[in-house]
């Protein structure tokens, strides 16, 4: 579970957040305009930034825990796939999921193997495993990071736009996994995607000028006229989607 | 040709490599204590060879080092100033001509040493005034670094004298020439402790290849690991490149022969990058010996001759 109360952090002159204040114990989106600090806030939740105020991961305070020890817990599903090494297969990418409970100076045990083959199999790229990372879609690279946290098995999920770059069948089909995904693991979705989010429920975080400007459950948050308010623009009521005119 | 035939052949030229020269060596007298040809096999030949193979692996594993780490395929000791820095110490060292020995040591090696480190910490400081993904930006400081050092060379040689210049010109060129086993043992060492190191931080560096973030989130302590390998890395470098000179472009070309040619992850190529850049410098070196203008070519020129269209394939090959 994580808890943030009164949680400052900074990334630059422009790009801070001030006095949030909030608690995910099953599922939270993180909403708000381009350049309002979802993100900056997501990589604050992963312990990759400095922060002000509280914040604890299960109980204890995150500054205070170890990269390995955070690692354990949460796993940060990036929005795009980065890959220096152009050679690293399917397989190999999958397993550094297991990489925090690799003992050091150690190779990766055929349990971490089994595992990485088995998520692997279960979310349908098992046979992809020979392949070459770049040579697959960004639906299938979106698997393949989904994979990759799975294996790593936390307790937590961070998504940071995982539907940014897929077309509308994949983008359906993510619904669908992250829903199942919902039943074993506390998330958090970042996402500009408003039907995904209405969909999935839970809590919502608008994030406006530098701090929460909307902390409730979603339902009060698609509220035609709260959502009006927050986005200054009009949408369809039901679908949610952006109206032209 | 199969991964095995080039190893082989790499092999077999680096075995003829010591029987190779100018001076022809009679092979009845080199098992012979007190010929010549013993005296040239063992004095000059062998450390040579030796010298040139951890020399080559250093560079090649230093390359493999800066590309993973900074996620960027133009990052050498050489691009990253490294080197340019080390000639500069080498230059100040002459200039300032505190004798010919600093605790054994030459003062020009020493400073050199020190040029290369001293970058490389300014280099590091500099990094942490840059963005989140700065390898680009870290890059364009390297060069930076570079004219600037050269720009502060040009001023020694003007301030120095015929002899010096010509001093400095052989230092900058680079040369393997040693005469016994004092400068392959300091070489071998350190290699042997970039190679230890990089071998037992393959799977770290696996990740950082992905992005820094994605190691910090699988669990490194990513600031402490990089200060450790790049502490590592510019100690070997500025050992080598103080008693070799600069020895460019193996830095660049070796790590990516060994990714195309084994075609597997970072972690797997540690080994390999060793042998594979080893063996180059080796037979640039016999390549160097073997080709006689009024005196041996240093091994730098066949680097670079060999290094430059490589260089501008590489870019013409990322366009694509």
């Amino acid at each position: 579970m994580i808890k943030a109360s009164r949680l400052s952090c900074r990334y630059s002159e422009r790009a801070y957040l001030e006095n949030l204040s909030f608690h995910v114990t099953s599922h939270l989106s993180i909403l708000g305009a381009n350049g309002s600090g979802k993100s900056m806030l997501a990589r604050t939740l992963c312990g990759l930034l400095p922060y002000n105020g509280t914040l604890t991961l299960n109980n204890q305070e995150l500054a205070a825990l170890t990269p390995r020890t955070i690692a354990k817990t949460i796993s940060y599903i990036p929005a795009k796939l980065e890959l220096f090494d152009s050679y690293t297969t399917v397989e190999a990418f999958a397993l550094l999921g297991r990489y925090p409970y690799k003992e050091p100076y150690k190779e990766y045990t055929q349990y971490d193997k089994e595992k990485a083959e088995k998520i692997l199999t279960e979310l349908g790229i098992g046979s992809l495993k020979k392949q070459r990372v770049i040579h697959l879609s960004s639906g299938q690279q979106q698997l393949l990071l989904i994979a990759q946290a799975l294996i790593q098995s936390t307790r937590i999920m961070i998504f940071d736009e995982p539907t940014a770059n897929l077309d509308p069948y994949n983008t359906l089909k993510f619904a669908a996994l992250f829903q199942q995904l919902q039943h074993q693991h506390i998330t958090i979705l970042i996402t500009h995607d408003l039907a995904l989010a209405q969909h999935l429920q839970g809590s919502v975080l608008f994030i406006q000028q530098h701090t929460a400007a909307f902390y409730a459950n979603a339902e009060d948050f698609f509220d035609d006229d709260n959502l009006k308010h927050c986005y200054r623009v009009n949408f369809h009521p039901h679908t949610k989607a952006l109206r032209y005119e | 040709m199969s991964k095995k035939a080039i190893l082989t052949l790499l092999l077999f030229i680096a075995c003829l490599s010591p029987f190779v020269g100018t001076v022809s060596l009679h092979l009845n007298d080199i098992a012979t204590a007190g010929t010549l040809s013993h005296q040239i096999f063992f004095e000059l030949r062998l450390p040579r060879m030796l010298l040139a193979f951890m020399a080559g692996a250093t560079l090649a594993l230093s390359g493999l080092l800066f590309q993973t780490l900074f996620r960027n395929v133009l990052m050498t000791p050489y691009t990253l100033g490294i080197s340019s820095g080390a000639i500069l110490g080498a230059g100040i060292g002459m200039k300032l001509g505190w004798g010919s020995l600093i605790f054994g040591i030459g003062a020009v090696s020493l400073f050199g040493f020190l040029g290369a480190v001293l970058t490389v910490m300014l280099l590091l400081y500099l990094s942490r005034y840059l963005q989140h993904d700065h390898s680009t930006s870290l890059l364009l400081l390297g060069i930076a670094l570079s004219f600037f050092y050269t720009a502060a060379l040009m001023i020694l040689y003007f301030l120095s004298s015929a002899m010096e210049i010509q001093t400095l010109v052989r230092f900058t060129m680079g040369s393997l020439s040693t005469i016994g086993y004092t400068y392959p043992a300091v070489v071998s060492m350190t290699t042997l402790l970039l190679l230890g190191i990089l071998h037992v931080k393959r799977y770290e560096l696996q990740l950082f290849s992905l992005s820094e973030e994605q190691a910090r989130l699988k669990g490194i302590h990513t600031e402490q690991l990089r200060l450790q390998l790049l502490v590592v890395a510019s100690l070997s470098i500025g050992v080598l490149v103080s008693l070799t000179g600069p020895i460019g472009f193996v830095g660049l070309i070796v790590p990516h022969i060994v990714r195309r040619l084994y075609q597997s992850n970072i972690s797997q190529l540690m080994l390999r990058t060793f042998l594979i850049g080893g063996l180059f410098l080796l037979i640039c070196d016999v390549v160097a010996r073997t080709i006689h203008v009024g005196g041996n070519l240093p091994v730098g020129i066949i680097t670079a001759l060999l290094g430059g269209p490589f260089f501008i394939y590489l870019i013409l090959k990322r366009q694509q």
